[in-house]
């Protein structure tokens, strides 16, 4: 490509698109009930209320050397005693909540990552762009025809989902494994 | 009816986006984003350099020793690799990883004795990508090196999950995008953009028209090892340094495959100033400053 067409080629990309950097955006991918029928097919499975006690998450956070952040666990049954857990990953620059099933032996089976929010500290001290996700569960999963922003940059590292996938677990080891 | 699905996990060291949109029910959308990324994992486990078990790792155990026969994906990604390095007079080069290892951006699996041997310890190495010889039998070292493929393998495995995909019977009509942490194929890529990270804020973006369906960019800013001295340490290698480059600028490299795409901004990265190279390796490259300005290479 010479430089005439690629000055043509930019001009063509919407005005003002250009100039002003954007931020980049929260992405949202699969819904509960799509990741729940990836992860687990058509298994049966219930909701069971989880709260870990401070105890347990101190024993967690010292087996897996990862802080336990919530209390409360979104975790569902199956009828063979595997588990779809769905968590939050909060790593340096990102804040990502995953769905995870775990078999009746604690093992990993799969997981999908449900939304990515790019955090730089200052978004999440800003409460209008903290109220944007205030409030919204998967349940409320807009099907409409939206297309994920297409980012090209250097890696960034996934190592944060490292962490959690250690973190649930110990978890599952300590807590849902009694359950 | 025109369906979409969009999926991401992690893999390849990285957050891996599966977009595909098609006129097929949402059941035919997740069983081709299953080939996708079944296409990927294959790569991620036979490419890998942190996994022991790896193919990657089996050569970089024996192949100073005896010729290790290679799978398809390690052959094609290996010649690849090896075509670059001769054409770019070895700015390109897999055999950089003894100075991530000593700088603590790859793990040390192998033993002591083959690191040490490759210059892990802090001199130069003798041994280069003219040290690897690929031949129908399988691949050898001619001297002691361990290679790694982080700078080439994630647009080969987008290359092979775009395949996996556009092969299949229903492939007609299908808009598809793969992107691997920045390294991305577009099936549609006509008049479409792409967000590039600003070199210095990585959380803005400029929107820049596609020039081909592959794009790849190269820049520090996720650097998160740290060297001895404290600083943050950049995974850019200049193989004629075997030291770490840190710059303020980011290049992306647009190309019919996102292999080639991938590996070119390695080159665009060191020697901004070649741009003739990357267009005779069939990419076209772009600088980008930290104000955002872009320049075509």
């Amino acid at each position: 490509m010479d430089r005439r067409s690629f000055t043509k080629a930019m001009s063509l990309l919407a005005a003002g698109s250009v100039l002003p950097a954007m931020q980049v955006q929260a992405k949202t991918y699969l819904s509960i009930d799509q990741a729940r029928k990836l992860l687990w097919g058509n298994t049966d499975m219930s909701p069971v209320a989880v709260e870990l006690t401070d105890a347990q998450r101190d024993s967690i956070k010292k087996a897996s050397d990862v802080r336990v952040r919530n209390k409360k666990l979104q975790a569902w049954k199956t009828s063979d005693n595997g588990w779809f857990i769905v968590d939050q990953v909060i790593g340096k620059h990102e804040n990502i909540d995953i769905a995870f099933a775990y078999s009746n032996e604690g093992k990993v089976m799969g997981m999908e990552i449900l939304t990515y929010r790019e955090t730089y500290g200052y978004e999440v001290a800003n409460p209008k762009w903290k109220a944007q996700f205030d409030g919204k569960d998967h349940s409320e999963h807009l099907k409409l025809d939206h297309q994920i922003k297409n980012i090209s940059g250097a890696t960034l590292s996934c190592r944060h989902i490292t962490d959690g996938i250690n973190r649930l677990s110990h978890t599952w080891d300590q807590v849902l494994r009694h359950l | 009816m025109m369906n979409c699905l969009n999926r991401c996990k992690p893999l390849l060291g990285t957050y891996v986006e599966v977009s595909i949109k098609a006129e097929l029910s949402e059941d035919d959308l997740l069983d081709l984003s299953i080939d996708a990324f079944d296409a990927i994992n294959d790569v991620h486990n036979l490419l890998g350099f942190h996994d022991p078990q790896s193919e990657l790792s089996k050569v970089n155990r024996l192949a100073a020793t005896e010729c290790v026969a290679v799978s398809t994906p390690m052959r094609e990604v290996l010649e690849t690799a090896l075509m670059i390095s001769h054409a770019s007079n070895g700015l390109f080069d897999i055999t950089v990883a003894p100075t991530l290892i000593r700088q603590g951006s790859l793990p040390n699996l192998h033993q002591d004795s083959i690191v040490s041997s490759t210059g892990v310890s802090g001199e130069k190495s003798g041994g280069n990508w003219q040290s690897i010889v690929l031949t129908d039998a399988g691949v050898e070292f001619l001297a002691p090196v361990l290679i790694d493929l982080g700078g080439i393998a994630k647009g080969y495995a987008v290359d092979q999950a775009i395949k996996s995909v556009l092969r299949g019977s229903k492939a007609q009509g299908i808009d598809i995008t793969v992107n691997a942490g920045g390294d991305l194929y577009m099936s549609q890529w006509q008049e479409r953009s792409v967000a590039v990270r600003l070199p210095d804020s990585p959380s803005s973006h400029l929107d820049l028209p596609m020039l081909a369906p592959a794009v790849a960019t190269s820049a520090c800013y996720y650097s998160d090892s740290v060297g001895g001295d404290g600083q943050r340490q950049s995974v850019m290698i200049d193989p004629r340094k075997a030291a770490a480059v840190d710059q303020s600028y980011s290049v992306s490299v647009f190309a019919q495959s996102c292999i080639i795409a991938d590996a070119l901004t390695k080159l665009a990265f060191l020697h901004p100033e070649d741009g003739a190279l990357i267009q005779s390796l069939g990419g076209q490259g772009l600088i980008m400053n930290q104000a955002g300005e872009v320049n075509l290479l």
